[in-house]
């Protein structure tokens, strides 16, 4: 099986090694037990969270549930994608830094104020881990895919591949932009069935 | 009677099982008594028993219905009918049958023998025929049914397990044992789970029982090693028997006797060396079946000696090589076995063989770890195979440790010495006297040896952390032989702790991190491993943890020098600190001296901690606090596993038992404990010099810190609060009741955040002395005169304050007039000390306030909350509002007459007058109306907990529901309080004693629910102005329903989900983006959980509408976005979030509980509104959209 497969020993990156959203500093409690007693004691006190109760409770956790608003921005577009399927190997483009977070661009960046309804364009550039990789033209659409599937519809989405990083990237290129293309690739089944095995690890 | 011909007719002629025939038979025979009547009986199948050989299939079945009759009667026989000559005879006619009949008589004949072998009169020697004659069924055994076949080896195993029979057999035959030799002939192809069973326990008997020729034993041997390894395919009719059973079998036959070691171990052994070709499972149950041999074979000599090198030199690359833990467990296990079973001189031939492969792959980095668990599993077998490893390990462990440069050999090696230790620990406290666990190689040279200098050659986090469990496991060993002592120096366990708090406890403290450059992470990494190595270690070495608290207190000045970095997180880390002490002290007791020990040593220390934090800002104190809360709810878990099971600790009608003079005065037992509301820091040797002076068993020791807990607490009330004397007043003169008690001088009033945190540790102190009340059963809490405190807050209790001066008068004004006592709370400071005397209210038992006089207690109360304009606001109004509630909950019915509750009620209703009042002569605010109406309903739902179906009690409620909702102005504010009496409340909680009513939900509901559906619609017949009036009244109806049902379980609402969908999809359309919209959502994805049929005919209007609040919540926040700019939240716009997630969260559930033809018409329009929705601000809405489209995208 590995013989049919164009990179049968990629690099993995382990889960740790992905950029991840910095979580507010959590306490340094180690153990479940430890939290158990913990919370039993710092938690706020159930008269003061009725729906009515108007006494602010400032121990640094009140904003956990808390709708704060936060645009889009590059590490979402990079969450979205990240945990696609590779098509050859069980293991996730994040993984394989097929996608990276610097390749990941928003324009007008999200932290410049303006129209929610506005136009935005979001461009992805794809690493195929090696440079004969015949399979980018299936990356490149299930990135495109997946995005189209989870992004407003005033964001317009554009997937390239990096330069310099696949030996036909003109070519692949082409075909990712071309609407007509992208639309009869996925009226094709199996096509199709290759996408959506790549987009079922997706949450 | 009939005769036995006629039974044996009326049998043969049934169709099931006739038990009658033969019961009746067996009768006979024994009320006959004589030959006779045996020989008729027996004669009475004669007529089927002609000519067996041509007989026709009926005649079969006929004859074999016929001698299952004599079977069947020899069953309901007893055991003493049949004389000797008889069974003789018996067993002589049914033996015949395995030669004459094949076809229809050996089942019968089978069960017939069974029987007869266990009748009286049955003689020993008729096993032998018995056993010759089944022989003779040749090829004709396999050809039975497995039921046949399975009768006759219940038959065989009966003669087996007879001991009488067994020895006859191996008289008569000697050592030939051919009987056994034809009987292997005959079973040899078994293939029936059930039957399988029985024929391995057969040669399992066998082998125990016998003692045969070696060609015997090679037959039998192949007999069962021919099924090995064995396996069970999967079978349409299951017998019942597991693939495991029929292993444990085969595996009992294999360790049944030592005879065939010699044929056994090799044989399990050449399977095992086939490489590859043994799949995991085979694997391990050759080696499991090879730990059984060596576990079982009695002559170790004969059994086991002569295979152990072989048995190594197989086994030692099953771990050495292996990557399977199952295969690895089960060689260790294995090699443990045998180096437990061989003698002292053969067990050192044995190491000393295997050690020349252990330690040459001990100084190989790829194999430490391999040759590590080996060397862990022979020396964990005895005391003797431990000094045995030690001796030859141990200079090559800390030799390879010295020389060797990386940091994953270092680790491995490091892994293997703190395994050692483990071994020795677990080996210390089984060795006898004699025995040397080598006391010379672990003590201090080990720790100079090894630990130590890693220590000192900075190595890496991974490296530290097995350094510091092991140097943990080290400071606990003792020495073995007799009186057993520390093993290390105190000089070396001094250091150990003193490196073990650094890394733990004082550089977290002070920011530092013991690995210059370590990554947060490792930094984290390090210190967990330091806590852990503490919690292992502090039980065994308690002079340690002294050793810890004392640093960290010494450390607290250092810490607050730091002023780089933001008080809360500052205070964030010095809890984070605390909780670890709270870790290492409170998991476990300590082994030697009172069990107590390390909590009290821990909690004195808190106490001194948050004494030096006094000058500092609240926040801190919150953090000590806290841990001191930790610490004693650690504590306590870990004295009540101690507890003998029998006796659940805090119950009613727990009497006085031993040790109960330890809660009412834990002080006076044991000295020089802190008092920090007198500024005195305690003697801690004093302390533990009366620690160890206390009885330590299990049940002292919880009531000990039962009494040290209330201890704790009390004075920490005493601190926070004082009493508040005039000056130059007399204290039996001038003192106000109601403001005699007030904060203490600790609470200064700098700034409002300052306030608020002061107000935040009010409560946590209340909220601990809540969780050490609730544990104290009734009667002690009585004793202690805890209803008292609720006002007195422990003041004048101990003697020696001015206050006690005053406790006699207060106590004797708050009993007066033998009407019971009164529980008042202080309007001192704008009662900012009423949480406190909250919590101790929300612990006690309905019993001990049976010594309440409600009323009195209630109305004071209600007076207050129902007064305009109030001093008492915030959050201490929400203290008074839950002590209502508990008051209302916990009072006892017989001391409160109904007049007296009527009383209590119109006080109330005179409160909600105020609120409903109308317009014109409205002298109150809106703010001040709602919080009397909360009061109000803080008291109605303390009572509805334990409802009571009497008009008498419930008719504020009925008046409240009717006309609130309907107010012209707040009405729609009121409605949406009513969600206070079912709100889950501390409280009216189980764990806090309150008397909740199994089925307050339902009745609930029957009284505030339901008879309102009506009203949740206007009527159709008003004009334009009173439509109005009316639709918001519907409106307002129907929010006060949703504020309810929320709480409720969807079982006490279930037989109206028809009414309440139609008032959801009303109220979807008219409640606006608010909270109320948020109830709703709720209350409907209950109903879409558990009957998502009623919604079916609902779907259009409760898609269409659902996407319509999330439009119009998405809209509203979009406008507060250009008034208010980016960035600025306010309440409005995360109410609009709320409102967007819970539309949304039900739109996702949708396509799962329904079938696509009911969805489809809407996909588009949904898919639609979701796709835009992908867009929303918040990220956790966004995450709901994508997964709703993915799942209506789906749908087709």
């Amino acid at each position: 099986m590995d013989d049919n497969k164009d990179n049968a020993n990629p690099t993995i990156l382990t889960a740790s090694e992905l950029p991840t959203r910095q979580i507010k500093k959590k306490k340094t409690l180690a153990s479940d037990a430890d939290a158990k007693f913990a919370d039993a004691v710092s938690r706020r006190p159930l008269f003061l969270s009725d729906p009515f109760c108007d006494v602010s409770w400032s121990d640094g956790t009140e904003s956990e549930d808390d709708f704060v608003e936060e645009p889009i921005d590059e590490q979402e577009i990079y969450d979205l994608i990240s945990n696609i399927t590779d098509p050859e190997h069980p293991i996730s483009l994040g993984q394989l830094a097929v996608v990276n977070l610097p390749d990941v661009e928003i324009t007008p960046p999200p932290s410049t104020p303006c129209d929610p309804n506005a136009l935005r364009r979001v461009l992805v550039k794809v690493t195929p881990t090696i440079t004969h990789c015949s399979l980018a033209t299936v990356l490149g659409l299930g990135v495109r895919v997946r995005l189209e599937q989870a992004l407003p519809p005033n964001y317009r989405v554009d997937v390239v591949i990096k330069e310099g990083s696949h030996s036909q990237d003109d070519q692949v290129n082409k075909q990712l932009a071309d609407k007509e293309r992208v639309a009869a690739a996925l009226e094709n089944d199996t096509l199709k069935g290759v996408l959506d095995k790549m987009l079922e690890t997706c949450i | 009677m009939a005769s036995f011909d006629d039974l044996a007719l009326k049998y043969v002629l049934s169709d099931g099982d006739d038990n009658d025939s033969p019961v009746r038979a067996a009768t006979a025979i024994e009320s006959a008594a004589n030959r006779l009547a045996v020989g008729q009986w027996v004669a009475s199948i004669n007529r089927w028993m002609t000519s067996p050989d041509d007989a026709a299939d009926d005649d079969l079945i006929s004859r074999a219905k016929a001698l299952e009759f004599l079977a069947r009667t020899l069953e309901f026989l007893k055991r003493s009918s049949l004389k000797p000559d008889q069974v003789k005879l018996l067993v002589g006619f049914f033996n015949s049958l395995f030669s004459s009949d094949h076809r229809a008589g050996i089942s019968a004949s089978s069960r017939a023998l069974k029987q007869l072998t266990s009748m009286n009169g049955f003689r020993p020697t008729l096993g032998s025929e018995i056993i010759t004659s089944v022989t003779k069924l040749g090829d004709d055994f396999k050809r039975q049914t497995p039921a046949t076949r399975l009768e006759i080896y219940d038959l065989i195993l009966g003669l087996f397990s007879n001991p009488l029979v067994a020895e006859d057999l191996a008289y008569q035959h000697g050592n030939s044992c051919d009987f056994m030799t034809a009987l292997v002939d005959v079973c040899r192809s078994e293939r029936d789970p059930q039957n399988l069973m029985k024929w391995f326990e057969i040669l399992r008997l066998f082998l125990q029982n016998f003692s045969p020729a070696k060609e015997v034993l090679t037959e039998v041997f192949k007999a069962f090693s021919d099924y090995f390894p064995i396996t069970l395919r999967a079978s349409v009719t299951p017998s019942g028997i597991t693939v495991d059973d029929l292993k444990g079998a085969v595996r009992a036959c294999f360790a049944s006797h030592y005879r065939i070691a010699d044929m056994a171990i090799p044989f399990l052994l050449s399977k095992l060396d086939q490489g590859d070709a043994v799949t995991v499972t085979v694997k391990v149950d050759i080696l499991l079946t090879l730990e059984a041999c060596v576990a079982q074979y009695e002559h170790v000599a004969q059994g086991i000696v002569p295979y152990a090198n072989q048995i190594w030199a197989s086994l030692k690359y099953e771990v050495r090589n292996g990557e399977i833990r199952d295969t690895i467990d089960a060689t260790l296990k294995a090699i443990g076995t045998l180096a437990k079973r061989l003698p002292e001189a053969d067990l050192r031939t044995f190491f000393s063989a295997a050690w020349r492969d252990l330690g040459d792959d001990l100084s190989n980095a790829t194999y430490t770890s391999q040759a590590g668990q080996l060397l862990i599993s022979i020396a964990a077998a005895s005391p003797i195979s431990f000094s045995l490893v030690a001796e030859t390990a141990m200079p090559h462990i800390t030799t390879t440790l010295r020389q060797t440069k990386s940091e994953s050999h270092q680790a491995d090696i490091l892994a293997l010495l703190n395994s050692l230790l483990q071994v020795r620990s677990a080996l210390t406290d089984v060795a006898g006297e004699n025995d040397n666990l080598k006391d010379e190689l672990f003590g201090d040279k080990l720790f100079a040896d090894g630990y130590a200098r890693i220590w000192d050659s900075g190595a890496g986090p991974h490296v530290l952390a097995k350094a510091m469990d092991g140097m943990a496991s080290l400071a606990s060993q003792r020495t073995s032989g007799p009186n057993s002592q520390m093993l290390c120096s105190q000089q070396v366990c001094e250091n150990i702790f003193q490196w073990l708090a650094l890394s733990s406890i004082i550089f977290p403290l002070e920011g530092k991190s013991l690995v210059h450059s370590a990554s947060e992470e490792d930094s984290l990494a390090i210190c967990n491993a330091a806590t852990t190595a503490l919690g292992r270690a502090v039980p065994l070495y308690p002079p340690g943890f002294q050793r810890l608290v004392f640093d960290f207190l010494s450390t607290i000045p250092r810490f607050l020098e730091n002023k780089q970095v933001d008080v809360t997180d500052q205070a964030t880390l010095l809890n984070d600190v605390a909780l670890r002490l709270a870790r290492i002290g409170c998991s476990a007791p300590v082994k030697l001296g009172s069990p107590l020990l390390n909590f009290v040593v821990l909690i004195n220390g808190l106490l001194q901690g948050l004494h030096s934090l006094l000058k500092e800002p609240p926040v801190y104190w919150i953090a000590i606090l806290d841990a001191i809360h930790v610490a004693i709810l650690r504590s306590a878990d870990t004295l009540t596993v101690l507890l003998p099971d029998e006796k659940p600790m805090s119950t009613p009608g727990d009497k006085a038992t031993s040790g109960q003079q330890w809660i009412a005065g834990f002080d006076k037992y044991v000295l020089g404990l802190p008092r920090i509301d007198l500024d005195q820091l305690g003697d801690v040797n004093l302390v533990l010099k009366s620690l160890d002076d206390l009885d330590g068993d299990a049940v002292s020791s919880y009531k000990q810190f039962q009494g040290y807990s209330i201890h704790i607490v009390s004075q920490l009330y005493r601190r926070f609060t004082s009493i508040k004397l005039a000056s130059g007043a007399s204290p039996l003169m001038d003192v106000s009741l109601d403001k005699l008690i007030g904060l203490s001088t600790d609470f200064s009033l700098d700034s409002s955040h300052e306030v608020e945190q002061q107000d935040r540790f009010l409560y946590q102190l209340a909220r601990m002395a809540t969780s050490v009340i609730r544990s104290l059963s009734e009667d002690i809490q009585q004793e202690l005169e805890l209803v008292l405190e609720t006002s007195l807050l422990f003041h004048g209790k101990d003697g020696e304050s001015e206050s006690a001066k005053v406790r006699p008068q207060v106590s004797q004004s708050f009993q007066a007039d033998n009407q019971g006592c009164r529980i008042t709370f202080s309007a001192a400071d704008d009662y900012r000390i009423a949480p406190l005397g909250l919590g101790i209210l929300q612990g006690l038992w309905p019993g001990t306030l049976s010594t309440i006089n409600p009323l009195r207690t209630i109305m004071p109360l209600c007076e207050i909350l129902m007064k305009s304009p109030t001093q008492c606001a915030g959050s201490r109004r929400i203290a008074l509002d839950a002590a209502l509630a508990t008051l209302s909950n916990k009072s006892a019915d017989k001391h409160i007459s109904d007049e007296e509750w009527s009383a209590v009620l119109n006080g109330l209703a005179d409160g909600y007058t105020q609120v409903s009042r109308g317009v014109a002569t409205d002298s109150l605010d809106v703010p001040t109306k709602l919080a009397i109406f909360k009061s109000i309903l803080h008291f109605l739902a303390g009572d509805v907990a334990r409802y009571r179906p009497t008009s008498t009690h419930n008719w504020l409620l009925r008046i409240i529901c009717d006309t609130a909702p309907s107010e012209i102005t707040i009405g729609r504010q009121l409605a949406q309080c009513f969600g206070i009496l079912v709100s889950p409340k501390e409280c009216l909680t189980k764990q806090n004693h309150a008397r909740l009513k199994p089925f307050r939900g339902q009745w609930i509901y029957q009284e505030t629910v339901r008879p309102y559906f009506a009203r949740c619609f206007p009527s159709q017949s008003l004009g334009a102005d009173q439509s109005g009036q009316e639709d918001r009244c519907a409106t307002n109806q129907s929010v006060a329903i949703f504020a309810v049902l929320r709480h409720l379980k969807y079982n006490d609402y279930s037989s109206d989900a028809d009414q309440i969908v139609r008032v959801v999809i009303r109220s979807l359309a008219t409640f606006g983006v608010s909270d109320d919209i948020n109830a709703v959502m709720t209350v409907l994805c209950q109903l879409l959980e558990h009957d998502p049929d009623r919604l079916k005919e609902h779907l259009t209007a409760l898609v269409t509408n659902t996407m319509a609040v999330y439009k119009m919540a998405r809209n509203v926040d979009n406008s507060l976005l250009i008034a208010q700019g980016p960035g600025k939240t306010t309440t409005t716009r995360s109410d609009a979030g709320r409102c967007r997630h819970s539309a949304l969260a039900f739109m996702r559930e949708l396509p799962g509980c329904f079938e696509p033809r009911y969805l489809l018409p809407h996909r588009v329009s949904v898919l639609q509104g979701l796709s835009l929705a992908c867009g929303d601000p918040v990220r956790g809405v966004r995450a709901l959209a994508i997964s709703g489209r993915k799942a209506w995208s789906n749908l087709s």
